[in-house]
């Protein structure tokens, strides 16, 4: 069972148009996202302890889960959108009240927006898109 | 045309993780003090006894230190203002920017950033003790104190002025 959901996971995916469309403007979150928090670790958060080295982990892995959809995995992409997002998000709210590792902020400012936006954007799209995705597998001879 | 897209999101995202073109932090552009002024904030957090000592276990306890630069304890925050450097704010204008962070922001910093439940979160005694630290590490200690312990080193201004010290207190942390 989880050798065959890795299977899948790993292995070329040609969406439909229509999922292909939901997960493309998904990616284009994540990566908006991705570059926001890349840049805001380059405009202060570097030296927020944890919080910083996670903005840069951040844009890296949002590189990386754009590169999967662009390479036909678009199973991995969908994980790994969701394993990006969701916990960012969560994490932004947490820090936005009792505090994050430590670490609390006042408000949301412009920058912060742009991030909420996208990764909300990006959840929502890319859970249509997988389910796009689930419906064309199960519709399937 | 995967390439081309693959190639942009790698080179996008490069540039932004290698920090190419995405500007700096706000603090970046105060100068840090020299390591005289260094010392001497050293000796004046330690001269300041109990008070002083309490606002720098607060300092760290609150997650000041996340979002503010005091290089006397090592503190190396880039988000908030600087709190080594403040000119003429004295433990008093402190206190009122860590209860009221947003009434007076330094330019180039981001307005709600800073939390305002400080004074909801600290008793008004360790908002004195936090103001008082601060104002230890930048040689602004409130007239009368200094008075008290026959008039410390400081040198620094004394206006009531809210210069540079805006939105400074302490913020970005929690406890």
């Amino acid at each position: 069972m989880l050798l065959r959901m890795l299977r899948r996971l790993l292995a070329p995916t040609r969406p439909d148009p229509i999922a292909l469309l939901l997960l493309a403007l998904a990616a284009l979150c994540v990566f908006v996202a991705g570059v926001q928090h890349a840049r805001l670790f380059h405009r202060g958060y570097a030296e927020v302890e944890i919080v910083g080295l996670l903005f840069f982990m951040n844009g890296i892995g949002s590189a990386v889960v754009v590169l999967t959809l662009i390479f036909d995995r678009a199973w991995m992409f969908v994980l790994g959108a969701l394993s990006i997002c969701v916990p960012s998000l969560v994490s932004i709210a947490i820090s936005h009240s009792s505090g994050f590792l430590g670490f609390r902020e006042g408000g949301y400012d412009a920058d912060a927006l742009v991030i909420v936006v996208a990764e909300i954007a990006a959840v929502i799209l890319a859970s249509l898109g997988a389910a796009a995705l689930l419906a064309r597998a199960r519709s399937a001879p | 045309m995967r390439i081309v897209l693959a190639a942009l999101t790698i080179l996008v995202m490069g540039c932004a993780i290698a920090g190419i073109g995405m500007g700096e932090a706000p603090a970046e552009g105060q100068p840090a003090p020299g390591p005289a002024e260094v010392v001497a904030a050293k000796q004046r957090i330690a001269a300041g006894g109990a008070t002083t000592a309490r606002g720098r276990e607060l300092f760290e306890e609150q997650g000041c230190d996340a979002c503010h630069s005091i290089a006397a304890v090592g503190a190396e925050g880039k988000l908030g203002p600087r709190l080594d450097t403040l000119d003429d704010d004295d433990a008093e204008d402190i206190a009122e920017s860590i209860t009221e962070p947003r009434e007076d922001i330094v330019d180039g910093f981001p307005v709600n950033l800073m939390p305002d439940d400080y004074a909801q979160r600290m008793g008004d005694a360790d908002v004195q003790a936090l103001a008082a630290f601060v104002a230890a590490a930048s040689g602004t200690e409130a007239e009368g104190e200094e008075a008290d312990e026959g008039g410390e080193d400081s040198g620094r201004g004394r206006g009531r002025g809210r210069g540079r010290g805006g939105n400074s207190g302490s913020g970005g942390g929690e406890d």
